[in-house]
């Protein structure tokens, strides 16, 4: 069976460890529960057909002391950029990581989600800087890991991706060593 | 399953026990057990791989996929250390989680030979405990750091409303003191022309009503910047008489119609010279003497100052203002120091105010760092006591005080050269006003509605003074300033005088206009003389372009032939003038004007018998700045006039 490692990373509190837990369980707690060090899960899928086995690693978010460790984002074929909508320097941050994690993966696909778009109404990230990110080209989904809105959708796009690259791009090359 | 090589004893099981799986390395990333698999290792390994003799250990922890190489280098060496992995979780089938941490460490087991045998080990631990412990410590971090964001936005969010007040104060101060601009200034013009005794009368009422709108506006615009922390004190010298004499002056008149004595002390001993603001303490007597002569229908109004006696410090200063009025009952002695409060609501009816004037006097006093206070007798008058903290000056000069010197010449529009103005302002109303102060001068006025087009009027004509409005639409008067000014410098203009003309009177707003190359600002409502003095002082301060409109005199035939003669005699007069003003000649300056009064119209020159009477005034007042003004004009007017004969 295909596996594929994809790493959660973004700041601490936006709701990583969350939407795995949505994803792969189905279930939301409102409790905090930073995560140390790394979070392993396990999901598997069906995508066009083909099983596959997606490894998650929730690594532990970034904060003042804490920041994400090359060694652990080796080996993904794709990775998650979490932000969270009430708290817009999240935004900021998920953009300035996604440089250091394509830095350390390459040209692997990746995809934003701004989480917590139950509290639209708290939200700072506004709609002009959503629109910078459609404008470099940059996928992203408005999700709530407390509803489940789009969290399926996340990974299920993230994961077609992965085994679909577009024109056999220097994704392929890590699909082969991933296989 | 357990390596036959370690042989199952007490130790094994408390391994187990412990919750410990422990392994030792056969070969890259193939473990064999040294105990039994513990429970939770069961849970999240098959019973299968479980008891096999050897286990791929990557395979089911993924997360020793980073640990292990690091563990491979570190079994290379001999070291008695232990090496320890970071936290990381897995969850099994019911979605328990579990907090596991690895170690590898080296042991040399007795052997059969002198070096014994080295054997490497890993151990996986279940390490809920000390995990809890690092996710308490940095679960805090993170509601520390949360809290601290929250705290730096709504203090943001603070300062934009205080932000958001400031300016909505200023556009309020703006779109009231602009029709009111339009409505004093036609009634100072309506006021100069002829009217019947009716009508006077009425046009005198909208004066006052205006003028004491317009205070009301100037207070509550004063109170509002105390308090958004806008009002910032100036720091400069001033001579303690001259301040306590402009403001007695002031109130004199206003006592003398009421039979009222106003009187004032300073204490000796005290120096003449301090630093600090005095506009501001100005302000504070003002309102303090107002109020004082507000309630006081008799008897006497009394200035005095002196050191505060209880701060020795020099400099430190105390003014009362005692008054023989109605008094202050006991239990209101605080309370009018409050906004719009007075002592007794129906004193508002016969008294009017809106107690205002107490409570921004307040405010100043104590960004003086002093503090106002009153002490009063009911039925027989009040004191107002107040401690202010200046710098003393080195100064020791003394000025002439407002009242005592000789009045200084009214500034009339007649007074103007001939210039080529150009007003920027979208109110028709204002610039109506303007033409009307303009009336009787020999300025040609043009106008502009908006900033766009004044600066394509401004980059495209030549004009000796621009008046600006500072907030117009499409263009504002600063952006049009700005890139006036720029483009003055690239093309290497001289300096066009650019005088803002706003009725938005926030300091910052003048530090704005200054800044982006306004030569002054005007606040509106602006006085005819305040504008004409204005233009008078900018439109001489600048290098007139060689290319100025001359001033074209049309003489009677009979002259025509000696009025240039004339021109070129008094030339020499001029030069006589510049000498004069330099060495402060008045006598010079007194007989030269005498001979311009009374020479230049008999020759077809009427503004050079104004300019001369002007001239022979100064001189006699002893008064250098109108002089120079005076001499200034004369000069341009020499340089720029013409003679031509008059048409038949």
């Amino acid at each position: 069976m295909i596996q594929k490692k994809i790493c959660m990373v973004g700041t601490f509190g936006v709701g990583k460890t969350s939407l795995v837990a949505r994803f792969v369980r189905s279930i939301f707690s409102d409790k905090y529960h930073t995560t140390i060090g790394v979070k392993i899960d396990k999901k598997q899928l069906v995508v066009e057909g083909q099983e596959v086995t997606l490894m998650l690693w929730d690594l532990a978010g970034e904060d003042a002391v804490t920041q994400v460790r090359p060694a652990h984002l080796r080996g993904a074929a794709g990775y998650i950029l979490v932000a969270d909508g009430t708290r817009s320097a999240t935004l900021d941050a998920a953009i300035d990581l996604r440089e250091r994690v394509a830095a350390e993966l390459g040209d692997v696909p990746f995809i934003f989600v701004i989480n917590k778009a139950d509290l639209r109404e708290e939200w700072q990230v506004t709609d002009a800087s959503l629109e910078s990110l459609s404008q470099r080209d940059w996928s992203y989904l408005l999700a709530s890991a407390k509803t489940g809105e789009k969290v399926e959708q996340l990974f299920l796009d993230l994961a077609g991706r992965i085994l679909k690259p577009a024109h056999g791009g220097p994704a392929s090359a890590l699909d082969a060593a991933n296989a | 399953m357990r390596d036959p090589k370690f042989p199952a004893g007490p130790a094994a099981l408390v391994l187990c026990a412990m919750q410990f799986a422990v392994f030792e390395r056969m070969s890259l990333g193939v473990f064999s057990f040294v105990n039994d698999a513990p429970a939770w290792f069961l849970q999240l390994v098959s019973e299968d791989d479980a008891r096999a003799s050897a286990i791929t250990l990557a395979e089911h922890f993924p997360m020793l996929e980073v640990f292990l190489p690091i563990a491979e280098s570190f079994w290379k060496t001999t070291s008695s250390e232990r090496l320890q992995s970071e936290f990381w979780t897995e969850s099994d089938a019911a979605g328990t989680e579990y907090h596991l941490q690895a170690f590898a460490f080296n042991s040399l087991t007795p052997g059969s030979g002198e070096q014994g045998e080295m054997h490497r080990f890993l151990v996986l631990d279940l390490a809920d405990a000390t995990y809890n412990e690092r996710q308490q410590v940095q679960l805090y971090a993170h509601e520390m750091s949360m809290s601290y964001d929250t705290i730096s936005r709504l203090n943001q969010e603070v300062e934009r409303a205080t932000r958001a007040k400031s300016d909505f104060l200023a556009s309020m101060s703006h779109e009231i003191r602009t029709p009111l601009n339009a409505i004093l200034g036609m009634a100072d013009l309506l006021s100069a022309s002829e009217l019947n005794e009716d009508q006077r009368k009425y046009v005198a009422v909208f004066q006052r009503a205006g003028s004491n709108l317009l205070n009301l506006i100037n207070d509550i615009l004063d109170l509002s910047k105390v308090e958004a922390g806008h009002l910032t004190l100036e720091a400069i010298d001033f001579e303690l008489a001259d301040v306590v004499g402009r403001a007695t002056e002031l109130i004199r008149v206003r006592a003398l119609e009421k039979g009222v004595a106003v009187t004032s002390a300073i204490a000796p001993g005290l120096p003449p010279w301090f630093i600090g603001d005095p506009t501001r303490l100005r302000q504070v007597m003002l309102n303090l003497l107002g109020n004082s002569m507000k309630f006081t229908d008799q008897g006497s109004l009394h200035v005095g100052v002196q050191q505060d006696p209880d701060d020795p410090e020099p400099g430190h200063l105390r003014f009362s203002i005692s008054d023989t009025g109605i008094g202050i009952p006991a239990d209101k002695l605080t309370s009018i120091f409050e906004n719009f409060t007075q002592a007794d609501t129906s004193t508002t009816r016969k008294y009017g105010g809106t107690g205002l004037g107490l409570s921004i006097s307040r405010q100043l006093v104590e960004l003086m760092q002093g503090r106002l206070w009153v002490e009063s007798d009911l039925g027989k008058g009040s004191t107002f006591f107040f401690t202010a903290k200046f710098g003393v000056s080195d100064r020791q000069d003394a000025t002439v005080t407002a009242g005592e010197g000789p009045a200084v010449p009214a500034t009339t529009s007649a007074d103007l050269a001939p210039m080529h103005i150009l007003l920027a302002d979208d109110s028709a109303d204002n610039r109506f006003l303007i033409q009307a102060y303009l009336k009787g001068s020999a300025c040609a006025l043009e106008f502009a509605e908006n900033g766009e087009i004044a600066l394509a009027k401004m980059m495209s004509e030549h004009y000796d003074l621009v008046l600006m409005d500072a907030h117009m639409p499409v263009m504002d008067g600063y952006e049009a300033a700005a890139e006036f000014r720029a483009w003055e410098r690239e093309t290497g203009r001289p300096r066009l005088p650019v005088l803002a003309l706003t009725a938005d009177a926030f300091k910052e707003s003048i530090e704005r206009s200054v800044q982006v190359g306004f030569n002054t600002h005007l606040t509106k409502p602006i006085r005819k003389a305040t504008l004409v003095e204005a233009i008078q002082k900018y439109a001489l301060a600048c290098d007139r372009p060689g290319d100025a409109p001359g001033i074209t005199v049309y003489v009677d035939s009979a002259i025509a032939e000696i009025a240039p003669i004339y021109l070129q005699n008094i030339r020499a007069d001029l030069g006589r003038l510049l000498e004069a003003e330099q060495t402060g000649d008045f006598e010079t300056i007194r007989t030269l004007g005498h001979n311009l009064k009374g020479t230049g119209a008999s020759y077809g020159f009427d503004r050079i018998s104004e300019i001369g009477a002007v001239m022979e005034q100064a001189g006699k007042d002893k008064l250098l700045e109108p002089a120079r003004t005076c001499i200034a004009e004369f000069k341009i007017y020499l340089e720029n006039v013409r003679v031509e004969q008059e048409r038949e």
